[in-house]
């Protein structure tokens, strides 16, 4: 009880400060009055009395001093009074304050902008009910080598069906684009899904407005309806609360719209308008391509009390059993789910979590940097600090101000480092935007200054308390005794200098070799993809991309033509070398993979997984991809002719060996049985990167437009790519063309996502481009913070050495074999941390493996390459100050001191 | 009397000094307290009064005692008028303090029962 008053009446104290000191004024006062007045009454004057009073009561100040002690909160007090005399005396030394708030802000405002990004986009939980009950399922295959595939929807409704783990299931199909009309102000294209119908209820989301989906609105039931993003409702229909009910037209299909999501909620994708639901026949259940179209993309959410491994392992027991009741269909698949959290970010986790703890060495470095200043600046101080010890304050009340002062100086570092992180942050978010997911959530918010305060706190220790005891330990006496010697007396071992400073520049430039590599290997590693051929010519040519929706163009036939057309006309055109069609480009991944067969093959033996393409006769050209074997396409080749494919060069080497496979047949389907159009192979292509620069090539089989109404399923493809080829340099130029040749063909078709190829290839390498430019940017800040580490060393440890380099030159030492002398030791110490750092760098190298492409996580070149890059500078920042020593004037260094 | 504060500048009386520890500073204010409640100057006379002037107890020691005492909740202060008329700080001691009181004073008995029979023995 009676230690709880005690916490009481020293926080009291804290307050009423004020209070307490006029009372302590007045008890003292009264004390003497009645002191003055007992010596009156024995005789004394008043002046003798008041002396009297005064001496016996002894040193007024001191008593209320030690009054206070008794009372005040003697750590917190002294600690802001450390504080406050940290602040004056930093601001009597602007150049140490300056260099290492500038050097602290650098390495905290790096840290925190990269907690910041790691923070939103691994970090942040969803902004869903419940979001870590929610997972992705999704379909494997190990004979094919697919991993978390789309599901095929049969599959996906038997999951439902036969599972408990989950409260419920439901799926999305990839992202579409559709004409919206039917509204004011012109037709638009917006982005969608096709969901089922317990989407947003599964998402734990109820709409803004309306009723939203009914759960089971993907089963047809004549009524097409749609639900509008908040983003879209606000936008194109001013917010509009009478929407619910209003009929809008997509890709010419009238739909009322059933409701608005709530704001924030976009998903799957970051800038989503609108969900509709499938529009699937009761019949389709039991068809065999409902259970072999893989194209759902699945998320449940598991019920309350069951745990990830249970529902995976419900999950893939409900698979196994699948694949014995239809094997023709899931023979060899599996399912599996993965937290949605997870999910959405993808495999961006691993190289963010490098840059942070690269950031994290160029903090250490920062921290070594100012501990070197620090203690440079407390041996200049030591006279100070021993006549304070002399005076009696004790050793850890020393410890205790210095370590403040650290603290001071790390706080005035951190705020710097806060603003730098702001804008850093902004930074990152303008260069990552293709590169990374969720780039919506970074932001410096509560818990990104939390954790900078605690890393500006952490640096302010880290770099604190090493000097602090340094300092404290030192003994008073000599350092009392004067002079500039106070440096070189403690254990002055080789430059003149401590060992904890060498040893600190021995770790900056450890640390800083080992940034260095890493960044040197990422930029190799991005010159190789930048430098691997995609298998077409980039330059000069652009993309487009349009859609012919069925309502508009129900049959084949004018779907076709009026490819057929658009490509006439454009080739017509001057400007345009050639324009082709694709069913899909490189480097946007595959759309339709399928198993084939050949004739002569028996009916175990089949490829799997090609990936298929429908192209014009001059797409080859058009992009540049070389003929290898046989012929291109030519226009001849359509739907009335033979049918006929091109096979590209993986599949040729995979399948066919040294044999060249024209003249051959292939049919889309395992059993040569089944077959029912068998198409000649007429030509072998070079690869082009289907997935990524770095993926490799696919094996692929090319069919010409027109001939994909052949055989299963015959339709046609309505979602077709634009290649233009123009003459000229710049290909943004044929954009306006081909708008023009197409509002001429029939206006209401908007083109979309116009992208010049090289565009593609440098979003391809986004991500590493952004890795290469922030491990880059680090690298450097650590380097040139080592080297003026290097460089602060070197001229102090030439100003300690003054008196024996002007001896030596007194004596007659050649001033180059001085500054070589002093050139040699810091190079001396220079290589012990570039060894170290090296040895560290083959260490953590393997870290980085899973980023590098084509480049050896121990890569001689980068590692000499390295070495000769800080050897340079060292030998520069060690240059310097020797120059000076070599200036000194010996008569001059001998007369003082 | 000095209290045990090596930090403290004393002023030295020409007359025998007697080195005091801090407790026993404290239990001299605590009984004193409990016969009555005093100002800081009454406390000092009082001792000094009880122990026919062998006890004088320096100012430096008795107000941080007495502030140490108050913040430690065995006494309590308020402000009050003195027997002249002036302003002054009275101090009383508190139900917890009159607990202390009676502990102190039994170890100190038994302290220096013990010590004396140290002495006395031959």
């Amino acid at each position: 009880m009676s230690r709880l008053r005690s916490v009481w009446h020293r926080l009291l104290t804290l307050v009423g400060r004020p209070r307490l000191e006029r009372d302590l004024d007045d008890e003292v006062r009264f004390h003497l009055e009645m002191e003055i007045e007992q010596n009156r009454a024995r005789g004394m004057s008043r002046r003798e009395a008041r002396s009297a009073a005064l001496r016996s009561f002894g040193g007024v100040d001191q008593v209320k001093e030690a009054c206070r002690d008794e009372r005040g909160v003697p750590w917190l007090e002294t600690t802001v009074q450390d504080a406050r005399w940290a602040v004056r005396s930093l601001r009597k030394t602007p150049a140490f304050t300056l260099t290492a708030i500038v050097v602290l802000a650098l390495g905290v405002g790096g840290t925190t902008a990269l907690f910041s990004v790691v923070h939103g986009v691994l970090l942040e939980p969803l902004p869903l009910p419940e979001p870590d009950r929610l997972v992705a399922l999704w379909e494997s295959n190990e004979e094919r080598g697919w991993d978390r595939a789309n599901a095929a929807p049969a599959n996906l409704l038997d999951w439902r069906e036969r599972t408990e783990s989950f409260t419920g299931i439901t799926a999305h199909s990839w992202t579409q684009g559709w004409a919206l009309s039917g509204v004011s102000a012109g037709p638009e294209r917006i982005r969608g899904v096709q969901v089922l119908g317990n989407f947003f209820e599964v998402f734990g989301v109820a709409p803004r407005i309306g009723p939203g989906l009914d759960p089971e609105a993907h089963w047809a039931t004549g009524e097409k309806v749609v639900v509008l993003s908040h983003g879209l409702w606000q936008r194109r229909f001013g917010g509009d609360r009478e929407i619910v009910g209003r009929r809008i037209e997509l890709d010419g299909v009238p739909r009322t719209v059933a409701g608005v999501a709530p704001p924030g909620f976009t998903y799957p994708e970051e800038d989503l308008d609108a969900w509709i639901p499938f529009d699937w026949q009761p019949g389709f259940r039991s068809a065999v391509w409902f259970r072999r179209a893989h194209m759902l993309r699945p998320v449940g959410r598991l019920a309350p009390g069951v745990g990830v491994d249970r529902a995976r392992e419900e999950l893939a027991a409900v698979a196994d059993r699948l694949a014995e009741e239809y094997p023709e269909t899931n023979r060899n698949f599996g399912a599996g789910l993965t937290p949605l959290r997870e999910w959405t970010t993808g495999d961006a986790g691993r190289p963010l979590w490098i840059l942070l703890a690269a950031t994290g060495l160029v903090l250490l470095v920062a921290c070594a940097d100012v501990a070197n200043l620090l203690l440079a600046r407390t041996t200049a101080r030591g006279r100070e600090l021993a006549l304070r010890s002399a005076l009696g304050a004790p050793r850890t009340r020393i410890v205790r101000q210095l370590v403040t002062e650290s603290l001071t100086l790390a706080a005035f570092g951190g705020l710097a480092g806060i603003a730098l992180a702001y804008w850093g942050t902004r930074v990152l978010g303008v260069l990552a935007r293709e590169a990374l997911p969720r780039l919506d959530a970074v932001s410096v918010d509560g818990p990104v200054l939390a954790f900078a305060v605690a890393v500006t706190a952490a640096a302010g220790l880290l770099f604190g308390v090493g000097p602090a005891l340094r300092m404290a330990r030192a003994p008073a006496a000599r350092a009392l005794q004067g002079g500039a010697r106070g440096g070189s007396s403690r254990g002055g071992g080789k430059l003149g200098l401590p060992s904890s400073r060498r040893l600190l520049v021995l770790s900056e430039v450890a640390l800083a070799v080992i940034l260095v590599v890493g960044a040197g290997l990422l930029l190799r590693s991005f010159r190789q993809v930048m430098e691997t051929d995609p298998g077409f010519r980039s330059a000069g040519r652009a993309a487009m991309s349009f859609d012919l929706p069925e309502a508009r163009y129900p049959e084949s036939e004018r779907v076709l033509a009026l490819q057929r057309e658009l490509l006439e006309r454009l080739e017509a055109r001057a400007g345009v070398e050639s324009a082709a069609l694709a069913s899909s480009l490189p480097l946007e991944g595959a759309q339709w993979t399928a198993d084939f067969t050949v004739d002569d093959w028996p009916p175990d033996r089949y490829g799997i997984d090609f990936a298929r393409r429908i192209v014009s006769p001059g797409y080859f050209q058009t992009m540049g991809v070389p003929v290898l074997l046989g012929r291109g396409f030519r226009p001849g080749d359509d739907e009335s002719s033979r049918p006929v494919v091109v096979v590209n060069e993986t599949l040729a080497r995979q399948h066919f060996g040294d044999q060249s496979p024209v003249g051959r047949r292939i049919a889309f389907t395992r059993d040569p049985a089944d077959a029912s159009v068998w198409r000649e192979v007429v030509g072998v292509v070079g690869d082009e990167a289907i997935e990524s620069l770095t993926a490799g090539g696919r094996p692929e089989i090319f069919v010409p437009l027109g001939q994909e109404l052949l055989g299963e399923p015959g339709l046609p493809h309505r979602h077709p790519d634009l290649v233009v080829h123009t003459a000229g340099a710049d290909p943004a130029t044929a954009v306006p063309v081909v708008r023009g040749t197409l509002h001429a063909l029939d206006p209401a078709l908007p083109l979309y996502d116009v992208r010049t190829l090289e565009q593609m290839v440098a979003r391809d390498a986004s991500r590493q481009r952004l890795l290469t430019t922030l491990l880059g940017l680090f690298a450097l800040v650590a380097l040139a913070l080592a080297t003026v580490g290097i460089y602060g060393l070197m001229s102090y440890s030439v100003l300690q050495q003054r008196r024996e380099i002007g001896v030596r030159l007194a004596l007659g030492a050649r001033p180059g074999r001085v500054v070589g002398r002093i050139v040699g030791r810091g190079m001396a110490l220079f290589g012990a941390g570039l060894a170290l750092g090296l040895a560290g760098a083959l260490v953590l190298a393997r870290v980085l493996e899973s980023l590098l492409f084509r480049v050896e996580p121990t890569d001689p070149t980068t590692l000499a390459l390295a070495a000769a890059l800080l050897t340079a500078t060292a030998l520069a920042a060690t240059l310097l100050p020797a120059r000076t020593a070599a200036r000194i004037d010996p008569m001059e260094t001998l007369r003082t001191d | 009397m000095t209290s045990d504060r090596s930090d403290r500048r004393d002023d030295t009386r020409p007359d025998t000094r007697r080195e005091l520890l801090q407790g026993t500073l404290d239990l001299l204010i605590l009984k004193t307290l409990a016969l009555e409640p005093m100002h800081g100057w009454g406390i000092s006379q009082r001792i000094r009064q009880m122990s026919d002037e062998v006890l004088q107890v320096h100012q430096g020691s008795l107000y941080p005692a007495v502030h140490r005492l108050e913040r430690q909740g065995w006494i309590r202060s308020s402000w009050g008028t003195s027997e002249n008329n002036r302003r002054a700080k009275f101090y009383e001691l508190t139900a917890a303090g009159r607990k202390r009181l009676a502990e102190e004073t039994e170890t100190w008995e038994l302290l220096a029962d013990a010590v004396s029979r140290v002495l006395q023995f031959a």
